[in-house]
């Protein structure tokens, strides 16, 4: 099953390498032009720098030259090969690979599994021995650790070394050292070096200044999608580029506020522990803007989070000197602490709410009296609100989604303004903001501070804090290592967060605890289903047979076997799509549709028969399966709207094929099925070969890994060159396919066409796979465990008529059965998130 | 900022209030409108019996309950869950008005058992769906069963000897005020009421705020699982009511009577422009999106068209009215979210 891909580069004498090139390069969203007619090339044996802010369109070039987005004009010309929207897969063979800032690594695989994954994309395969592949690296891990287990830092460098085993002709590192911490920084320095010698043409995009400067052949800075100057490595100044990047000059922003701090303690924080900081402890006094500094993810976001409640452990938050009890969100914000998250689009707005209601969103009894929330209330407040903060939008009632990053934010710091709390903390307020709403945001909290509130501001922008802060707390490791009074230089506070990080000790690069734990939890998810399920059946068959004399014969076993047949077809199929988190309701009506077209087309066992069955099922699969593909995958319907939808259509397809039971199915085939060895029919033996044979293909084969990755992590998957979209489809038919195959077993059962025989499989459909270990957030998943999970439910269909139990019984025990199965397995998935972290 | 207030104002010459009808009122809420009028202009000449006085009584009673039944599936589908179960319930309603009302009962205690009974139903969905954080869709696929095995042992088939629903019940739900049906119109007042509290009230707002982005509201402050399990409470009072009126307007309703609640009321959900990823929704929509779909079904069934085919009609009315939002959604905002791929953060605290 190796694959060879189109394109190889073995084969094929390739070029010489031109490194890459981007003419008249643009690109929009909606909204936004995020890059407008860039040129920029890099060649081989250079080191060039890309500056520019968060938002100045750099991680757009990145993912246009990576092929992850298509330009809307201009070209990429790889070792002079046009890339012309061949996507990732095309680009990386062109000899173009990618390290992204936040990764492209599936964090549920281990790092031998990743590794492969991004080889198996571009038809390469895993070298034999790959830590000897690894060892120049000087990975600090086994190749055998899950990647979730890794630190941030270990990940950032498992993401540059994997993309530089293939030794490309061009290598873009985006913000290479942003987790890294001294040690491993020089480290990775040494790295780009060497290869940069070896005549690598590399993009390296930073923020780090002093970085660029030791690295970069040359320099281009981009603001606003827009190259504003590219220039050789030594004709550069730093106040100079900070200037291109910012497009004004840095000391106009900060409002001056001109009563100093008060006295009196507003926000007292003693020995507050969490998951990820701590103990803690920290004051912010009335009039007082206090800032929370540190390498990017080193607690203060937790911290943050713990002074809300979320994720706390222990110690204790007082508003005014009285201790808030128990603290969770909604009782801070009763004691008077505003909180608005930086993580704009996951934690703070509500995308498809109005600008005015994001904008009210805490507004309590200023709404309207008695629970009420009444419109002539909120609108002349979201009125006033407007003109304090300059919020521009074409009316109240636009969808705040369809705003600017700068009035969104503007709206989110509304809500303190419009509901005083007593203390306001502010993550990241200006991210992702362009500079004229920063003015803004900055005037909003010295305003606040000027009001008497206590203002605590977490910023990963030391310009900021500088500007900003009358104290700042700095963070290393969950706790606070400094305090800075009144920081004069942005120079002072890196300084201390960067003297802060020890260089000697390796940070976050050991596999944490949960490791072990973590590993033997994937692997037991895969097995313990399975023992499970073995369990559970010996135990009903013994019960079964203490009770029953009939239980225990050739034909109640070979019944049973017969019976197991279809569910088990179908929810081989399913498993699929749960593997790659998709989700088919529609299977129940494609196996009546089945039945009904068997009855339609296969009489007898001649050959013309067999021959237009087989067709016709064939035209079912595509027929169906293209259906399903077209909306989910293309047009990104829910899965589950839209196989509600084909349910529908399909089911009505096979009433009006069949209004009524009719149709006699060939005898032959009905009792041809039975045939086999004692009780074991044929066609069992065949099932539990191809299950075997599935289940070795999805853990040890190359297309079954990137099944797993595509379910595990969509986004890393697309972004080494899996073709997502195609391996989505293939799930979804194959899940149609076994239906179809299922209900020709069914037919085989009902020997006569029924319109309404298969609804009963969707619900056990789903219980096995569940029972088989399936999750669905994708990634796992056994078909061993999915057909003993059939088996099982079979059996139980099986013995209640022996044990005379009534057949509604059966309904709610499939449902129970069901619950019990998700509840066990969100539960240990609880219980290990819990222990690894 | 002068410059874009400018453009502003220079893009918008519309006077303001027609921009924010224009956001108030969006594309995805006059969808079900405009197809109900266009459903209505197509009606009239090709098959004037529908528009007969008979065949709108009966409509707009069907459509009556589908109301109800499609606006507990909204709210649902507005704290961004999805409920496969609603049909289960209905019957669950139905079948106990019937089986509990024989000659001398108490019909207004049995009607107050089996609306009661609904809420129970779904918010033990809400629990497991809201407080143990299970999936909406397997949790009502269960429950689904397991509803429908309960009350086929504990009812029968038929429900009763007589199958009859109390005659007090039906003589509240058959009259008709000219020719509109009283399970319309009492609907219609239910829905009033259901506007008012999702637009007016702090709570009604906080179910489309959790609904929306369940961690900002959590982060803001907002009480999420009381919200939530009303909002499936509620949910239920209407499955419950839906199932009580439609016992009382069939007469001899059997265990099967709700199934059908399943399909049509996500059919209603999508034609409405209900989000399901959850968020606000327009109540006034959902009414209209099911009085289409009960005056598409009959008309159909008067052209002589089959169950069959009525239930694939149903099917593609869904996926053209999900396709349609779904485009108008990548033209409105596009790609800004990225491309439609998730990815899992390992939380590093």
């Amino acid at each position: 099953m190796s694959l060879t891909s189109e394109i190889s580069p073995a084969t094929e004498t390739p070029p010489p390498n031109e490194g890459v090139r981007l003419r008249g390069v643009t690109k929009s969203f909606p909204g936004v032009r995020a890059l407008s007619t860039v040129d920029f090339d890099c060649s081989p044996g250079e080191v060039h720098a890309l500056v520019g802010e968060n938002g100045s369109g750099k991680s757009t070039l990145i993912k246009i030259a990576s092929g992850v987005l298509e330009a809307d004009a201009g070209t990429v010309t790889i070792s002079g090969r046009l890339l012309a929207g061949g996507g990732v897969k095309r680009a990386r063979q062109f000899g173009l690979a990618t390290a992204y800032q936040d990764t492209s690594l599936v964090a549920d695989l281990s790092v031998a599994d990743n590794i492969t994954l991004s080889l198996n994309a571009i038809g390469m395969k895993r070298p034999s021995d790959l830590d000897a592949t690894l060892a120049r690296f000087g990975l600090p891990f086994k190749q055998s650790d899950v990647v979730s287990s890794l630190g941030p830092g270990a990940r950032q460098l498992l993401e540059v070394a994997r993309s530089m085993i293939t030794n490309p002709r061009v290598l873009m590192l985006d913000e290479p050292t942003a987790a890294l911490d001294l040690r491993l920084a020089a480290q990775l320095e040494g790295l780009v070096k060497e290869a940069r010698d070896s005549g690598m043409a590399i993009v390296y995009v930073s923020h780090r200044l002093a970085e660029v400067r030791r690295l970069a052949d040359r320099l281009t800075v981009l603001r606003d999608g827009v190259v504003q100057g590219t220039f050789g490595s030594q004709s550069w100044e730093v106040e100079e580029i900070v200037e291109l990047m910012v497009g004004a000059p840095t000391d106009l922003e900060f409002p001056q506020r001109t009563s100093p701090p008060g006295d009196s303690v507003r926000l007292d924080v003693r020995e507050l522990r969490g998951q990820g900081f701590g103990p803690v402890s920290l004051t912010v006094h009335a009039g007082e803007i206090v800032g929370l500094a540190g390498a990017e993810g080193n607690g203060q976001r937790a911290l943050l989070r713990g002074i809300l409640g979320i994720g706390r452990h222990g110690g204790g938050v007082s508003v005014d000197g009285k201790a808030v009890r128990h603290v969770t969100p909604g009782r801070a914000l009763a004691a008077g602490i505003g909180f608005q998250s930086g993580d704009r689009a996951a934690e703070s707005i509500f995308a498809p709410m109005s600008v005015m209601d994001n904008a009210t969103a805490q507004l309590g009894s200023q709404a309207g009296p008695a629970g009420t929330s009444l419109l002539s209330k909120l609108l002349p407040a979201f009125k006033t609100a407007t003109k304090d903060l300059g919020i521009v939008s074409g009316s109240p009632f636009q969808p705040v989604s369809a705003l600017s990053g700068g009035n969104q934010q503007k709206a989110v710091l509304a809500r303190p303004a419009l509901r005083q709390p007593k203390v306001l903390i502010v993550d990241e307020p200006t991210q992702g903001v362009d500079a004229r709403a920063r003015l803004d945001i900055y005037r909003v909290l010295s305003d606040s501070a000027e009001d008497g509130l206590g203002v605590l501001v977490n910023s990963s922008d030391s310009a900021e804090l500088v500007g900003l802060c009358d104290r700042v707390y700095v963070m290393s490791r969950g706790v606070v290592v400094t305090e800075l009074t009144g920081p004069s230089t942005e120079n002072e506070v890196v300084k201390s967060f960067v003297s802060a990080t020890d260089a000697t000790e390796a940070q976050e690069t050991a596999v944490s605890r949960g490791g072990w734990l973590g590993r033997l939890w994937d692997r037991g998810t895969t097995h313990l289903p399975i023992a499970i399920l073995l369990l559970l059946i010996t135990v009903v068959g013994l019960y079964a047979h203490s009770r029953s004399d009939v239980f225990w014969t050739t034909f109640n076993l070979s019944n049973l076997l017969l019976l197991t047949l279809p569910l088990a077809f179908v929810a081989l199929g399913q498993q699929f799509n749960m593997v790659a988190r998709l989700f088919d309701l529609s299977i129940g009506s494609v196996m009546s549709l089945t039945v009904v077209v068997v009855s339609m087309t296969l009489p007898s066992l001649a050959f013309e028969s067999v021959l237009s069955t087989a067709l016709a099922l064939v035209g079912v699969v595509l027929a169906v399966g293209g259906f399903n593909s077209v909306l989910i995958v293309a047009l990104k319907v829910p899965a589950i709207v839209a196989t509600v939808a084909s349910m529908g259509i399909v089911q009505g397809v096979a009433i009006l094929l069949r209004p009524e039971p009719a149709g006699v199915i060939a005898p032959e085939f009905v009792t041809g099925v039975a045939n086999g060895i004692s009780y074991v029919p044929f066609a069992f033996i065949a099932l539990v070969v191809l299950t075997v044979a599935m289940e070795y293909w999805l853990y040890r084969r190359s297309r079954g890994l990137a099944l797993r990755a595509v379910g595990y992590d969509g986004e890393a998957a697309l972004r080494v060159g899996e073709r997502v979209t195609v391996i989505q489809t293939g799930a979804l038919m194959i899940c149609t396919l076994g239906a179809v195959i299922g209900g020709v077993f069914l037919a085989s059962q009902t020997g006569m066409g029924s319109n309404a025989v298969g609804a009963g499989y969707t619900l056990p459909c789903f219980a096995a796979v569940f029972l088989g270990g399936a999750v669905l957030t994708g990634g796992r998943g056994s078909f061993i465990g999915a057909l003993l999970g059939a088996l099982f439910l079979a059996l139980l269909d099986n013995v209640t008529p022996l044990l005379n139990i009534a057949d509604a019984w059966r309904q709610i025990m499939y449902g129970v059965i069901l619950l019990v199965a998700i509840a066990a397995y969100a539960s240990l998935a609880r219980i290990r998130g819990g222990a690894g972290r | 900022m002068t410059t874009s207030r400018a453009a502003e104002r220079l893009r918008s010459e519309s006077p303001q209030w027609i921009t924010d009808l224009k956001y108030r009122w969006p594309a995805r809420y006059r969808a079900s409108w405009i197809a109900l009028v266009v459903l209505l202009l197509i009606v009239g000449p090709v098959v004037p019996r529908a528009l007969s006085a008979p065949s709108v009584e009966l409509v707009s009673a069907l459509a009556g309950v589908l109301i109800l039944a499609a606006l507990g599936q909204m709210l649902i589908i507005m704290v961004g869950a999805l409920d496969l179960s609603v049909g289960a319930i209905v019957s669950v309603a139905a079948g106990m008005v019937v089986h509990y009302g024989g000659e001398g009962a108490n019909v207004a205690g049995v009607i107050a058992g089996a609306v009661l009974v609904s809420v129970l139903l779904s918010l033990a969905n809400g629990v497991m769906i809201s407080l143990l954080r299970l999936n909406p869709l397997i949790v009502t696929l269960a429950t689904f069963g397991i509803i429908t095995g309960a009350i086929r042992l504990w009812t029968g088939v038929s429900l009763s000897v007589t199958g009859q629903a109390p005659e007090a019940l039906t003589s509240f739900a058959q009259p008709a005020l000219t020719v509109f049906n009283a399970v319309f119109l009492y609907a219609l007042v239910v829905a009033v009421l259901l506007s008012l509290l999702l637009t007016k009230t702090r709570y009604g707002r906080h179910i489309a705020f959790v609904g929306s982005n369940r961690r900002a509201a959590r982060a803001l402050g907002m009480s999420i699982v009381p919200t939530e399990l009303g909002t499936f409470a509620i949910a239920g009072l209407l499955y419950g009511v839906a199932g009580v009126l439609l016992a009382g307007f069939l007469g001899t309703p059997d265990v099967q009577s709700g199934a059908i609640y399943q399909l049509s009321t996500i059919t209603v959900a999508g034609i409405a422009g209900v989000m399901f990823g959850g968020g606000p929704a327009s109540v006034a929509s959902v009414v209209s999106a099911s009085a289409f779909l009960q005056m598409l079904d009959q008309g159909l069934a008067i052209l002589g068209l089959g169950a069959g085919s009525r239930v694939m009609v149903q099917g593609f009315v869904l996926v053209v009215a999900v396709g349609a939002i779904t485009l108008a959604q990548y033209s409105a905002s596009g790609l800004s979210r990225g491309i439609g791929l998730r990815r899992r953060r390992p939380s590093t605290g």
